[in-house]
């Protein structure tokens, strides 16, 4: 797991070994802003789910200072009726700068707990923010949990996150204003068209009791049956593989621009373009030439 | 990138003076360690399961009970148990002196007593995860 985290020496032969074992287990992400009490509702999920014999990877996100580059993750502690569960595995992660709400390894560690043979992984976002979408490019359902008082109408009409949520969760729904938000969060599902055929669920929990957590268990087994019914699931698996092989040919790519412009002979190029008798996208067409890569 | 290291910080048994943990998890946190915090109330087998699913490097455990000789050697044992003895353990609190000469033969690599300053910890958690590194 830490080797695929850190892509230590050796990564790429891990991954090829752990390939053809991943693949099969429901992904199931976790955002909202912070202090909603989306590690505590993950908690009482997985309790749930443990009862139906299920084995369980949990992947928590915290971010990294962008200052000192430490950081406390502190979602694991939330988690603490789980930690002597032989069929639960815990990984904590800071996001090591990377945008979107996820760290960049989270899918390889994702894929380390499927080939151990996780059949659920719970995936939680950091705090997120109305942009912090990226949870929505590696899981296949994604529950946003609010809370009682957070906005009205037109925050929620706001593109962003609310926009990749298939599942609405009211937590700390026995506090005041828990009624008024679930309107407005009903409201919002209605006015809206549904996705391919899945209409969003509205689920109030209070995740330190437990209640509502069967319910939005349901929920999240529902949409797993919706997406595979519907063919689904294949087209986002295709599509993310897609997306996968053109991220790992632009880290190429890009790394060989690298190369290229430490090379010594890029100093002519750059000296002929100083002197304007080359323009730099010129310049670039004719590289990719060499490289066979534009006619 | 140079390698981050990893240290899990727990307080073993019911003692729930956690402000020393706390102090100690951000001074980490601010050296640019990635630090696991668990809190207060573990069972030595939570904490064990826990160091090692995070993968940790080091862990330390924060007493102030009366409680660490039992805690921390059971700590020291369920490692053993599990094969993960590449784990350092460190810890911090008040115990005898006697107490802590026992724990540093049961294998706990250093003990911090009131009024060790910040930055020695931090000095000492980056060297041992260093060594584990290599």
């Amino acid at each position: 797991m830490t080797l695929l985290e850190n892509r230590d020496q050796g990564y790429d032969s891990a991954l090829k070994v752990i390939y053809p074992r991943t693949g099969g287990a429901h992904l199931v992400g976790v955002t909202g802003p912070p202090g909603t009490g989306k590690s505590t509702l993950i908690s009482s999920l997985v309790t749930k789910y443990l009862d139906d014999g299920c084995a369980i990877g949990i992947v928590v996100v915290d971010p990294t200072s962008p200052v000192t580059g430490g950081s406390l993750l502190g979602d694991r502690i939330r988690m603490k009726r789980l930690f002597e569960e032989r069929s639960v595995f815990i990984r904590s992660m800071a996001s090591r700068g990377h945008p979107g709400g996820i760290a960049r390894a989270t899918r390889d560690v994702v894929r380390g707990m499927e080939a151990v043979g996780m059949e659920k992984i719970f995936i939680e976002t950091v705090g997120a923010g109305q942009a912090d979408t990226a949870i929505a490019d590696v899981a296949q359902t994604n529950v946003l949990v609010t809370m009682p008082e957070s906005g009205d109408t037109v925050q929620l009409m706001k593109a962003g996150i609310l926009e990749i949520a298939h599942i609405f969760v009211l937590n700390k729904g026995d506090l005041d204003g828990a009624d008024r938000m679930e309107i407005l969060l009903k409201s919002l599902v209605d006015s809206g068209e549904s996705t391919e055929g899945w209409t969003i669920p509205v689920v109030r929990t209070v995740a330190t009791k437990d209640e509502g957590v069967d319910v939005l268990a349901s929920s999240i087994d529902a949409h797993y049956e919706f997406l595979r019914d519907s063919g689904f699931l294949e087209t986002v698996k295709r599509r993310r593989i897609e997306q996968e092989i053109s991220e790992s040919l632009i880290a190429s790519l890009h790394e060989y621009a690298k190369e290229k412009m430490d090379h010594p002979a890029m100093s002519a190029t750059i000296d002929r373009i100083v002197a304007r008798r080359e323009d730099p996208v010129s310049a670039a067409k004719r590289i990719l030439r060499e490289l066979g890569l534009q006619s | 990138m140079e390698r981050k290291i990893r240290i899990l910080i727990a307080k073993p048994g019911l003692d729930g003076h956690d402000r020393g943990a706390k102090v100690v998890a951000r001074a980490l946190r601010d050296a640019g360690m990635e630090v696991i915090y668990i809190g207060i109330r573990n069972t030595p087998e939570q904490i064990v399961n826990s160091a090692i699913e995070e993968d940790v490097d080091v862990v330390g455990l924060s007493s102030l009970s009366g409680a660490h000789m039992h805690h921390f050697s059971r700590v020291m044992d369920l490692l053993r148990e599990n094969d993960a003895e590449d784990i350092s353990v460190i810890g911090g609190g008040i115990m005898p002196e006697e107490d802590q000469k026992e724990l540093l033969k049961r294998g706990v690599k250093k003990i911090f007593g009131p009024g060790t300053r910040l930055d020695e910890i931090v000095r000492y958690v980056r060297e041992l995860g260093r060594r584990t590194k290599s």
